[in-house]
């Protein structure tokens, strides 16, 4: 799974770079959304299990 | 196609000077010492570059003097003047540098500091300077001028991003184990409290078994012992209340903490969007700001254009006259000057010499409407971009207002809540110290009353004493279990955003995370090592065309090491490369030049300029011939403009194109 966001990372700051953006702040926010995603996901998984 | 490059106290020139320069052509600005060759490359290089952020461009640009180590371009600033000014025109596109003593430099639109490496071939560029210290590494060619750098700058981003997330992780699993032996030891302390409970029915039991002395009292003694069950019974039931309680209000604090936090920061915003639209410009000075653009508007142009039409209207005067001298020699040969009223022009060559004053005059008119026009502009867009920004201020600002207002309404609502929890504690506590106050007496009751039941032996007192410490040693155990309870309730469960996540899963995202950055790294790391590998690749290419098009015989080969990016210089086939250190320095300034060419080539075609310092061409006349030829024709090829400065006993500064 972690191969897969990873990539996906890579493939964005390398479409960043091809359009001739430096990319840094971008890859910041990415960065960013990729571990609040990881977060969320965590914390609808704890709700489930509390639920059931 | 013309550039026209003007500058205004830049380096030895004082005041404005305009040069021009044709592209397709070899433009060869010749001139002796201190006449403004080396303010033409700096002029140049400041005006494509600046501003440099990173080496090796900023050592370039420091040793060109065009800016100093911090990156302030006050070095470029003619000693006796206070500011400075560059425009390069090219077909229409203007590229502008305002410089000022102490203050940050205008530079519009930005230039791209890769043209200090690729553009300059001069005493001072990089690869000439690193060649003359013998140096082979050349691995900041494939660094800075790919998209390498770019990679390696986002490879920063992340392993920074890992380093924090692995300080946490470790910050994390230390609460987990601390949290695992809190655990442990409460399973311990439990497993005590119930032998010690066991115990001390054991004593009771044999304490009930002690002989009676009287109805009355046996009466009293079973009342009290039934009343000690029930109470302690009651505390146990109210202990359990108070924990559960006590943990609901360690998360409501723990939210009411979370919210104080939020409602600070909102506060913090909010400050910081009025202090931001406090340090507007006030209203009077935008309105000096469009006195001023109409003061340029209405006045200051005009008056040019007026100075401009009467300029034409000479112009067509001396062009009548010189047409004229081509037909009617002998009518014209005398006439009044327009200009100044006085002369009397007698000669053809007169006549074109105050034509062609006239024409230069109307040029920099032209140059100065410009100039005016773009000043206008630029206090339009000015004025524009902060009424924007001030709009888009004042919206936040409502806003944020708004969000602030909402989160201290809630933070009031929640407090009280958390006080009425808080209250609702008090009772439960009060009734428990009560109940433990009664347990204590019915003990001591016991006690007394167990005296008189029996005539105690020293085995009974035994009893009645190990009783009482078994009673002392289980609310010492209750106390610690409370505790660890408590340690344990406050750090098993973390809140991220809005999630509430336990410490166990918090651990398994951290691990996650971690992961996927050292994944990205990896990945981004491979990135840029292709890139690299390209980019030498390309660079050993244009290399090889120009050694076979230079014609540079004596090197058989030189190429980039695509490992290593160190330089190899080859003789003769069959023999060992050499390094750079190994070259005689002619040897080296030749090689300067083919690999800057390459460097151009390979790395920055896209711009169209070139500027050549010729004392670098410190070689062979026959080599100087070939390359000179080759400019001429890479000119013409490319339609770049080729500046090359070359010292000349010439009297005034002189651009000729080849």
């Amino acid at each position: 799974m972690s191969r897969t966001v990873a990539e996906e990372i890579a493939t964005t700051f390398k479409q960043l770079v091809i359009k001739g953006k430096s990319g840094e702040a971008e890859l910041e926010k990415i960065l960013q959304l990729e571990f609040r995603k990881l977060i969320e996901k965590a914390g609808a998984e704890v709700g489930r299990k509390s639920r059931n | 196609m013309d550039a026209n490059l003007e500058i205004r106290n830049i380096g030895f020139l004082k005041g404005n000077a305009v040069f021009s320069f044709r592209s397709a052509k070899l433009n060869v600005v010749e001139a002796p010492n201190r006449l403004g060759k080396s303010t033409i490359i700096k002029s140049l290089a400041a005006v494509l570059s600046l501003p440099c952020k990173t080496d090796p461009a900023s050592n370039v640009a420091a040793r060109l003097g065009i800016s100093d180590s911090f990156g302030n371009t006050d070095p470029m600033i003619n000693v006796g003047a206070n500011s400075a000014f560059i425009e390069l025109s090219v077909d229409g596109e203007r590229k502008t540098c305002d410089l000022e003593i102490k203050r940050a430099s205008n530079i519009s639109p930005k230039g791209d500091e890769r043209f200090l490496l690729t553009g300059i071939l001069s005493e001072e560029s990089e690869i000439t300077h690193r060649l003359r210290d013998g140096s082979g590494d050349f691995g900041w060619v494939v660094a800075s001028l790919s998209l390498a750098d770019k990679y390696e700058k986002a490879i920063f981003v992340v392993e920074k991003e890992l380093n924090e997330t692995k300080l946490k992780l470790e910050e994390i699993e230390k609460r987990i184990v601390h949290l695992r032996q809190a655990k442990e030891r409460l399973q311990h302390i439990g497993e005590e409290k119930d032998a010690t409970t066991m115990k001390l029915e054991n004593i009771e039991a044999k304490i009930a078994k002690l002989p009676s002395k009287s109805p009355e009292l046996e009466k009293t003694w079973n009342t009290l012992q039934i009343q000690e069950r029930e109470k302690r019974k009651r505390r146990d039931n109210l202990q359990g209340k108070i924990m559960s309680q006590k943990t609901g209000i360690s998360t409501y604090k723990k939210r009411l903490n979370t919210l104080i936090a939020e409602t600070e920061f909102s506060k913090r915003e909010l400050q910081n969007a009025e202090k931001k639209l406090k340090e507007f410009p006030s209203k009077i000075e935008i309105d000096n700001w469009e006195s001023e653009i109409r003061r340029v508007e209405v006045d200051e142009i005009p008056t040019i254009r007026e100075e401009r039409a009467r300029a034409e209207g000479f112009l067509s005067f001396f062009e009548s006259a010189i047409s004229s001298l081509q037909g009617k020699r002998a009518n014209i040969y005398e006439i009044k000057c327009p200009v100044c009223g006085k002369t009397v022009l007698k000669a053809a060559g007169e006549v074109r010499l105050h034509y062609e004053e006239i024409q230069h005059r109307l040029s920099a008119l032209n140059s100065k409407i410009a100039s005016l026009t773009m000043r206008k502009n630029e206090l339009l867009n000015r004025k524009t971009q902060l009424e924007d920004e001030k709009a888009r201020l004042e919206e936040t600002k409502t806003s944020l207002r708004a969000q602030l207002s909402r989160k201290e309404s809630e933070l009031v609502r929640e407090k009280r809540n958390f006080e009425a929890l808080n209250k609702s504690l008090e009772p439960l506590l009060d009734e428990d110290e009560k109940l433990e106050k009664e347990l204590m007496s019915i003990a001591n009751e016991l006690k007394s009353l167990s005296h008189q039941r029996a005539k105690l032996g020293a085995e009974e007192r035994r009893l009645f004493e190990e009783r009482g410490e078994k009673i002392q040693v289980l609310n010492s155990l209750q106390k610690e279990i409370t505790r660890l309870q408590e340690e344990l309730s406050d750090g098993s469960v973390e809140r991220i955003g809005e999630s509430f996540l336990p410490i166990e899963d918090l651990n398994r995202v951290y691990k996650d995370w971690s992961q996927t950055l050292q994944t990205t790294v990896d990945l981004l790391k491979e990135e840029a090592s292709r890139q690299k590998r390209e980019a030498a690749k390309r660079f050993n290419e244009k290399i090889k065309d120009l050694l076979w098009k230079l014609g540079f015989t004596d090197f058989e080969d030189v190429w980039l090491d695509e490992e290593t990016y160190n330089l190899n210089i080859l003789r003769k086939k069959g023999q060992r490369s050499q390094v750079p250190s190994s070259l005689s320095t002619s040897e080296k300034h030749a090689l300067a030049t083919l690999l800057q060419l390459a460097v151009k080539d390979a790395y920055m075609p896209e711009n169209q300029f070139l500027v050549i310092d010729e004392v670098v061409l410190d070689f062979d006349r026959s080599r100087v011939d070939k390359i000179m030829s080759y400019l001429s024709e890479l000119a013409k090829e490319r339609d770049w403009f080729i500046i090359m400065t070359r010292l000349s006993d010439v009297e005034q500064l002189q651009v000729t194109y080849m």
